[in-house]
């Protein structure tokens, strides 16, 4: 479970959180919403590892994951994605994808070298975990492919796809439906259900309301930083707070 | 290309490098020599630049390293020459990772510009030896160098160019063979993913620190190797051997090959070697057709020599397809 607790953060004068506590539970999808600049992604860096909160607490099974680097996060199973998709843009798909296997992988240049059986074993592994991911997100015949010649829906199944191999614990998706089609939203949907159904603690930052609507359990609204609602859909769908966020600024 | 067919072009190279040699005469193989040896640096430079994203300017210091060590090690301490190349080897190791954690926070142009700094120092720092009162004013050789003796299998002696050209051939071999295995691991992988996105990296937990330094002990062992075989080589180690030139020619091996081939690195030190000594035989003008050379090298063959063959080849598979569909 992962548990945020009076999580705050102020860049120079911008407060971009503020007392930011909520709970969300292994094998279901926890929505963030909120409007543009609300802290979405910040609350993400704060989880990840690559922003220092000024102040709060955030556990996962009971370890903190605040002041530890992104590094030993990923080797514990936190695994974010970027909402600028990170790819290796001159290596084929298949090594992206291997890169989400790094974290089960040891990689020393001794192991490199001589090359025994455990390391010939873990390669193995690190190809059938790559087939295995490309098969999910349907981008087989892509392998082989620089990720740079892909299109931008193919490059965010590609992400997806890395982040599927990580096999993480605790998944923290930045907005990984923008720029997507209605085809290739259904199929995001369906892998990130999957990914929740296989035990991970889901964290959903998304726009789509339809998408967040139908995958999420509970959902956290942020506006300005702060915690404005949270709840099932439906509650948060009615709540006038959230109305008032969303509809204030046009009304 | 298929890997089969790769294999089978790399045994038909090696067939042709085994068999061809003795028809050459001396000074032909004396250039071939040059040609393995500067390929093995090549390859080091290649994982630095072409895996690592790294630019090093400072290359040729770190095979001045390897050929002053392999020398100090058989003159000094009576080392064999078979025992110094993996000395040197480890020697370049060590200091490429002295030089590695210094400049973990340094890209791009400042990278570029510290280890330029590291290969103008180091020749001062051999010659001036006697003035920094420092050890045994004479361990460098002062202005004649080392000269260190000539390798020996038994009562062969490696003393012509032909022997030592198999000698040569054979480290390329396994210079060759190791770079494709490091670079196709999963350490290779990490530093091609450190290259290119090095938030990516970091979120699935490659440590983006530890492989920058060690990519810079690969380039170094690499580096040391070749100078232990330059030394011998040469025959006379001094300091003009390591200029600043010989840096940037490196760099020009592993761009015209291209950079990220190891096969690469191999063809572009024949490729440069070829050319520097085809035109010494020419005009001149040796400098100025040397540039053009080089500029229409980098402007129309993208990729390098490798990567402009790998796409001629798959334009003709496609192109086979095509016709049998
Ligand atoms: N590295 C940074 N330096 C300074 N200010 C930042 C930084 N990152 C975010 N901010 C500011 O913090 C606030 C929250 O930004 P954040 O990116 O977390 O919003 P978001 O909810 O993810 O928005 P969006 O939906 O547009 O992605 C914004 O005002 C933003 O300008
Ligand atoms: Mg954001």
């Amino acid at each position: 479970m992962l548990e945020v607790s009076g999580l705050a953060h102020s860049f120079g004068g911008v407060r971009a959180l503020q007392e930011v506590s909520f709970r969300a539970q292994p094998g279901e999808v926890t929505g963030v919403i909120g409007p543009n600049g609300a802290g979405k992604s910040t609350l993400l860096s704060c989880l990840s590892g690559w922003v220092k909160p000024d102040l709060g607490a955030a556990t996962f099974n009971g370890d903190q994951l605040l002041g530890q680097a992104p590094t030993d996060l990923a080797a514990r199973g936190v695994i974010r994605t970027f909402q600028n998709l990170e790819l290796l843009e001159e290596s084929s798909v298949a090594e992206n994808i291997a890169l989400g296997t790094r974290r089960t992988a040891s990689a020393g240049l001794l192991a490199a070298i001589v090359r025994g059986s455990a390391v010939r074993a873990q390669e193995r592994r690190q190809r059938d975990t790559v087939t295995g991911a490309a098969e999910r997100l349907g981008i087989t015949t892509l392998l082989d492919v620089p990720a740079g010649e892909l299109s931008y829906g193919q490059r965010k199944q590609v992400e997806m796809a890395r982040a599927w191999a990580a096999m993480p614990q605790l998944l923290l998706l930045d907005e990984p439906a923008a720029g997507l089609d209605d085809r290739e939203r259904r199929a995001l949907a369906h892998v990130i259900r999957q990914m929740a159904d296989d035990g991970a603690t889901v964290l959903l930052i998304e726009h789509d309301i339809d998408m967040v609507m139908s995958l999420c359990s509970h959902l956290v609204v942020l506006d300005f930083g702060s915690v404005i609602s949270s709840g099932s859909p439906a509650d948060v769908r009615r709540d006038p707070r959230v109305v008032q966020a969303y509809l204030g600024g046009a009304a | 290309m298929t890997a089969t067919r790769r294999n089978a072009a790399g045994l038909v190279v090696l067939a042709l490098a085994v068999l061809v040699p003795p028809a050459l005469g001396e000074y032909r193989t004396y250039v071939l020599c040059l040609m393995a040896i500067y390929a093995i640096g090549s390859i080091g430079l290649t994982v630095l630049v072409g895996h690592g994203g790294m630019i090093s300017l400072g290359h040729a210091g770190l095979v001045c390293v390897g050929a002053y060590g392999a020398s100090l090690l058989m003159i000094r301490a009576d080392v064999s020459f078979w025992l110094a190349l993996p000395l040197a080897t480890a020697i370049g190791m060590l200091v490429g990772l002295a030089l590695g954690y210094p400049f973990l926070k340094l890209d791009g142009p400042y990278l570029a510009i510290a280890t330029f700094g590291f290969a103008v120092a180091l020749p001062e720092v051999i010659n001036r030896w006697s003035a920094f009162g420092v050890g045994d004013p004479a361990l460098f050789g002062g202005a004649l160098g080392l000269n260190p003796p000539s390798p020996a299998i038994g009562s062969l002696i490696i003393n012509t160019s032909l022997r030592f050209w198999y000698v040569c051939l054979a480290v390329l071999v396994v210079a060759v063979l190791l770079a494709r295995r490091i670079l196709s691991s999963r350490w290779g992988q990490d530093l091609r993913a450190y290259r290119q996105s090095p938030p990516a990296a970091s979120a699935y937990g490659v440590r983006t620190r530890r492989v920058r330094v060690w990519s810079f002990a690969v380039a170094g062992g690499y580096a040391g190797l070749c100078g232990a075989l330059l030394a011998h080589h040469l025959g006379a180690v001094g300091t003009s051997s390591f200029s600043l030139t010989l840096s940037i020619t490196f760099l020009m091996m592993v761009v015209i090959g291209g950079v990220e081939s190891v096969a690469g690195a191999v063809v572009g030190a024949v490729a440069v070697v070829a050319l520097q000594e085809w035109l010494t035989g020419q005009t001149s003008n040796l400098q100025l057709w040397y540039g053009v050379a080089l500029l229409l090298a980098v402007m129309f063959l993208r990729g390098g020599v490798v990567g402009m063959v790998q796409a001629r080849l798959r334009r003709l598979r496609h192109r086979d397809e095509a016709e049998h569909a």
